[in-house]
């Protein structure tokens, strides 16, 4: 019966076509993309030429006038600086710790990356290794002093076995992961500090003797951990109804935001001691924690506070409508959602503290970058300064990488930005 | 389906809710002026009318989403004050499905269900889940369990809404236009799911504009205009038989 109609097409079309696929090689790439018109060509090769004309006094000044002996001759220096020697393995304990936890977390939170391990173990091949051997032809001295190659096997061995659990541990590993993490804090602070003088195998370190970028990151981790506690009831508190609430929350988040880090130490270093009475000496390190700790509980409070905006009114209308109390609606229901959006800022809050810690040089601490500068006070090593800061350049960009990294690691995983 | 059904009305002496001379302000403007209704257990109302009448501002206070200012509210004996102990258990008592139906982004189906027996009702797992699992099959949609409310259509995410008012078994359900966000091929489902629970005796305030549902389910139709009940009466009455010029002019311009 059907009159068809011309131009209608009246049959369903059962191919199903597959889409179409670019192939991309190299020349092709660069074809595309850097030569694809005569103006683009040149332009191309102007910005070639710039950067090797930039870039080359650079590059022969680092491959041969610059003494990078400095750096793995300070390693110890700089990564716990005075910190004695002999007790550096406590310190790599706690590494290995973290290698463990880190490998544990990955493989058993994030489920389903199965090139991990093989990423993991170019990490060690491609960049750990290299750096041993460049160690194994110096001389004894230096090895001995900074125990490294060991080092740096047990942080291979503590990763993988750390991964290994993650994967054959199911629902346990994924809990040991969140708890360990945890309890290591104490555990580390308890294996760096020590016990007390006499002890045999854990004889008390004091703080002063802790330097290095092991001081940067007790110091921010600190800060970031016991901060976003402080900052997320800074934030309920700052959107609370009570008004006494509100306004001491609005009080610590203007006024900590107000000052400088340098000037919040300086406080932290002078006021605390007159809060409490005569006897009680806080350590000078506590002091300085407190205050950064501070600071980032400020940041924090705000930037959470941004997150809890974010969320429709219909959630807390939601959670109301089915008798939630507002502790229960928060936990389970609001600062899910709204922590889940703050992580882009809360990684920025991170990698920005990371590299404030380098004020606490101001409060008569050795961290990282004042131990640089002050090695070269040396003789041995006058005039490395160049070679100390890049170091340090370094350092903290593959601390940064590191952290931002993970942030985006954390957002794959929770689905943001795909929805 | 009206006043000779005998389903209808169990307790005729004492209405689950009363709401008397209710006032309510945003500011300067008047949204509730003097509403007096009453609810009797197993009653289906649909509350209608334009938009800004406050249909949706007054259901929202029986529940407290709203607070108002005069008058007073009383739900299942239960008066409707400051006091949040009270507040907290009405909220226990009534069951609430939105327009946007507001359900959770970041948990399944499954944990939105069983999230407020677990922590209001203190259920254990077990038997949350067993209930969650029970609601929606009644609902149509046992498969879609572990599923999250994104990967879902607005159909199904407004039955599992639905289910996830009636986990926390309350005695009075109210629903906030909750076809409005819809397809029309997604209203019917909805709309059939209302309807059974209905049929299972829930007493039911429903703002909607869904007329054909109102003469096949409800028992009574409440016209809401500029913040006053200006007419109430049975389906039949209404539609056939409307007695102010406000309601005959609404329900011309609904009814084409």
């Amino acid at each position: 019966m059907g009159t068809t109609v011309k131009g209608v097409n009246n049959q369903l079309s059962s191919d199903v076509l597959a889409p179409p696929t670019e192939r991309y090689t190299v020349l092709g790439w660069l074809v595309k993309n850097l030569f694809s018109s005569w103006y683009n060509a040149v332009l191309t090769f102007i910005a070639i030429g710039i950067v090797i004309a930039i870039g080359r006094p650079a590059i022969i000044w680092a491959f041969s006038q610059a003494r990078w002996i400095v750096i793995p001759f300070n390693m110890a220096n700089l990564m716990v600086g005075v910190y004695p020697r002999a007790e550096i393995w406590r310190v790599w304990c706690v590494v290995y710790l973290i290698m463990g936890l880190v490998g544990l977390t990955w493989r058993a939170q994030f489920t389903g990356h199965k090139r991990g391990i093989v990423v993991f173990a170019a990490i060690m091949v491609l960049g750990v290794l290299p750096i041993e051997l460049a160690f194994m032809g110096m001389d004894g001295e230096t090895i001995r002093t900074t125990s490294l190659p060991s080092g740096m096997a047990g942080v291979g061995i503590g990763g993988l076995l750390g991964m290994f659990v993650g994967q054959v541990g199911g629902e346990r590993a994924k809990r040991l992961s969140t708890y360990g993490w945890l309890w290591f804090y104490p555990i580390a602070i308890f294996l760096v500090r020590g016990i007390s003088s006499g002890h045999d195998i854990l004889p008390l370190v004091k703080t002063s003797q802790w330097g290095g970028l092991m001081l940067n990151t007790i110091v921010s981790s600190t800060a970031l951990v016991l901060g976003l506690p402080i900052g997320i009831i800074f934030a309920l508190g700052r959107r609370s109804k009570l008004p006494v609430f509100r306004t001491v929350s609005i009080v610590f988040i203007e006024f900590v935001r107000g000052v400088p880090l340098i000037t919040i130490l300086f406080t932290a270093q002078v006021m605390i001691p007159l809060f409490l009475p005569e006897e009680v000496r806080i350590d000078n390190l506590i002091r300085a924690m407190i205050g950064v700790t501070l600071f980032a509980a400020a940041y924090i409070a705000e930037i959470v506070r941004g997150g809890l905006q974010a969320i429709p009114r219909g959630q807390y209308e939601a959670s109301d409508a089915l008798a939630m109390t507002r502790a229960v609606g928060l936990r389970y229901i609001i600062l899910p959602q709204a922590l889940r959006t703050t992580i882009p800022m809360m990684v920025n809050e991170a990698i920005g503290l990371s590299k404030d810690t380098s004020l606490l040089k101001i409060v008569a601490m050795m961290e990282l970058l004042s131990m640089a500068q002050a090695l070269t006070a040396n003789p041995d090593y006058i005039g490395t300064q160049r070679e100390l800061l890049t170091f340090v350049m370094v350092v903290f960009w593959l601390v940064t990488y590191i952290l931002a990294y993970a942030g985006r690691r954390l957002e794959t995983a929770q689905g943001l930005g795909e929805r | 389906m009206d006043s000779t059904n005998v389903r209808e009305v169990e307790n005729k002496k004492t209405p689950i809710i009363v709401a008397r001379d209710v006032h309510k302000w945003f500011g300067q403007f008047h949204a509730l002026r003097g509403i007096d209704m009453e609810v009797y257990k197993g009653e289906k109302i649909v509350i209608f009318g334009p938009s800004g009448s406050g249909k949706s501002t007054f259901i929202r206070t029986i529940n407290r989403l709203e607070e108002h200012q005069r008058g007073d509210i009383i739900v299942d004996g239960i008066e409707l004050t400051h006091d949040v102990k009270n507040i907290a258990a009405i909220r226990q008592e009534i069951g609430m499905v939105f327009q946007a139906f507001n359900l959770f982004p970041h948990l399944t189906v499954l944990g939105n269900i069983t999230l407020a027996p677990l922590h209001v009702r203190k259920w254990s797992k077990e038997q949350a889940e067993e209930s969650a699992m029970q609601l929606l099959d009644r609902v149509g949609i046992p498969e879609q369990a572990d599923k999250y409310p994104g990967q879902l259509s607005g159909g199904q995410q407004q039955r599992v809404a639905i289910a996830r008012a009636l986990a926390m078994q309350p005695k009075i359900m109210l629903f906030d236009e909750p076809t409005s966000a819809l397809d029309p091929e997604m209203i019917k489902e909805v709309l059939d799911v209302m309807a059974e629970l209905a049929e299972s005796g829930m007493t039911m305030l429903v703002v909607t504009h869904e007329m054909g549902f109102a003469r096949e389910v409800c028992d009574r139709m409440v016209f809401f205009d500029e913040g006053q009940v200006v007419e109430e009466g049975t389906p039949t009455q209404i539609f056939e038989h409307p007695q102010s010029e406000r309601t005959k002019l609404f329900l011309s311009q609904i009814l084409h």
